[in-house]
């Protein structure tokens, strides 16, 4: 009985500092958050109680829904893109050939890389002037095309390069969800007549369908809150045509000294974002 | 030629085809990168760009470092191995009691961390900077090193926790029955055959760090104590692109990052996969 006692107490100790570490670096600073929603605070300045002020401010505000938009559609329209070439490529590097763990293994590259230089690399790629996209376009005739500084492209254009990092991911994450696809599915479904494009409908997608619902809830998340792409890429211009929101956030609240009504801004997104998170972590739980 | 045979045909071309654009794909922004480092100024200028290297050209990289990259280099260095060091520690610590302990609301605390990891550390970073303040930790890489295991350390935990618990308790008791205590149990019997998921967890911790701008551009405003990543994008944030220098700098960035990944790539995609996937 005595070891039993010793026996919780050892494994409640050992928990403890990243309990501890949670709620200082997570919980805390969370509800610091919602705290400071209802504060007049700027840098360096006291606090001041306003209510809903700032709430107010950002509901009247039509930078708020413009910022609000494009993060949405940042968001989705990434996320499709990123599914798509993700299961391409996942079914590509799910055949048997020379090679194959190589080209695995340098599948994951965008992923890996800093995200810093990725956003050189295609600041570079994107260049008005001696960007390499435009002098293609120039052998066809074309542009040159103000990639990052046209109001109607910036947002495709940043959405490009969170496509290209992000894809990999996907791509591991379906690859090994097609690894567990029994072969003789496959053969039963072959017996009963179907062609490729049939197997792939009747079995292949249906097997993958936690795998890439779990993919698609955590790449939500973290695309939802990108900073460094837009930030290093267009810094959110032309005006906020490009703005998402945390680059947004550190905008208004950094850089501009409001922190009362920055912190409003994701406390206002928050509902959403708990909701997502309650579904993907019991996405997450049933698959384990 | 029959039937059978001209599909497979097409489907061999096919393959090829795809698996050539995803090639492409990835390896082209990156070889551009490299390129660029190397050429001479000149060279990057013209008109018509040249695709395969006419010199090789090391003066960017000498005018990169002269101009104080390793400063930043250091730092970046000493916050992501200080960072990494601190998230696998504790996270060894819980994952270890998650997964080999049995107390009260053990199942709650394993579901919060896996919360936590999914909660965006990105839209708290003003409270920390006001928690950052009241610890005296403004403007030093302390800070960073306190802030960036928010987020490994609850991937880390909840990776080697699944690691763990894979490995049979029966293993354990021997181990203990041989005279090790609980802990002496876990460096001498878990941690070895959890290798690959503390090798994924820690590379995954170090990228993490490496690569983080928006609590360094936040908490630091001295020169001298800004990370590579933030001293690197504000050379791109200003007006006057030297793409030179700068593809040099993001190579040297690279460097560290790929050798890691080179290393342990087997681990690593096992360990992803594991991660997120399975147990």
């Amino acid at each position: 009985m005595k070891v039993g006692i010793e026996e919780r107490k050892l494994g409640v100790i050992l928990i403890l500092p990243v309990l501890f570490y949670v709620m200082g670096i997570i919980l805390f600073p969370f509800f610091m958050n919602i705290w400071l929603s209802f504060q007049k605070k700027r840098i360096g300045m006291p606090a001041e109680f306003i209510g809903l002020g700032n709430y107010v401010y950002w509901l009247r505000n039509p930078d708020f829904f413009k910022v609000l938009k494009n993060t949405l559609i940042y968001t989705f329209v990434a996320i499709a893109l990123k599914f798509v070439l993700g299961l391409g490529g996942a079914l590509l590097l799910n055949r048997d050939f020379w090679g194959r763990n190589f080209f695995r293994g340098f599948f994951l590259i965008p992923w890996i890389l800093p995200t810093v230089v990725t956003c050189f690399t295609w600041r570079w790629l994107y260049d008005d002037l001696v960007g390499i996209f435009n002098f293609f376009l120039a052998q066809i005739g074309v542009g040159p095309i103000p990639w990052l500084s046209s109001s109607s492209l910036a947002l495709g254009s940043v959405i490009a390069v969170n496509v290209w990092r992000g894809f990999p991911f996907f791509g591991i994450l379906l690859l090994a969800g097609l690894q567990s696809i029994p072969a003789q599915s496959y053969e039963a479904a072959k017996i009963d007549g179907a062609n490729t494009f049939q197997c792939f409908l009747y079995v292949t997608l249906p097997a993958l369908r936690s795998i890439a619902m779990i993919a698609i809830l955590l790449s939500t998340i973290w695309t939802f809150n990108d900073f460094e792409i837009v930030y290093l890429l267009t810094r959110g211009g032309p005006g906020y045509d490009s703005m998402i929101l945390v680059p947004f956030v550190y905008e208004i609240g950094i850089r501009g000294q409001h922190i009362g009504r920055a912190i409003t801004f994701p406390v206002l997104v928050f509902p959403l974002l708990v909701g997502l998170i309650l579904i993907t972590s019991r996405a997450v739980l049933r698959k384990r | 030629m029959p039937p059978r045979r001209t599909k497979k045909l097409f489907g061999r071309i096919f393959f090829c085809f795809g698996l050539g654009m995803f090639v492409l794909i990835i390896a082209f922004p990156l070889y551009w990168m490299i390129l660029t480092s190397l050429k001479t100024s000149a060279e990057i200028y013209t008109r018509t760009p040249t695709f395969f290297p006419r010199t090789l050209y090391l003066g960017h990289y000498v005018d990169i470092v002269k101009e104080g990259l390793p400063v930043y280099y250091k730092n970046s260095l000493i916050v992501a191995t200080s960072a990494t060091g601190f998230s696998i520690l504790i996270a060894i610590l819980a994952a270890y009691s998650l997964s080999h302990f049995r107390y009260k609301g053990r199942q709650a605390l394993s579901q919060m961390i896996l919360f936590v990891y999914l909660f965006p550390a990105a839209v708290l970073f003003i409270p920390l900077l006001i928690v950052v303040n009241f610890l005296g930790l403004t403007d030093t890489l302390s800070s960073l090193i306190l802030v960036h295991p928010v987020f490994g350390v609850p991937f880390a935990t909840w990776l080697l926790a699944g690691y763990f618990s894979t490995i049979p308790r029966e293993l354990e008791e021997a181990a203990r029955v041989d005279g090790c205590g609980r802990i002496g149990a876990l460096f001498r019997v878990i941690l070895p055959v959890a290798l690959p998921g503390v090798v994924t967890a820690a590379v995954y911790c170090f990228l993490l760090s490496w690569n983080e701008l928006l609590y360094a551009f936040t908490f630091i405003s001295t020169e001298s104590k800004k990370t590579a990543s933030m001293w690197l994008s504000e050379r791109i944030l200003g007006d006057v692109y030297l793409w030179g220098e700068l593809m040099a700098g993001a190579v040297l960035m690279l460097i560290p990052i790929l050798t890691m990944y080179l290393l342990g790539q087997k681990y690593i995609i096992q360990g992803l996969t594991a991660g997120a996937v399975k147990e």
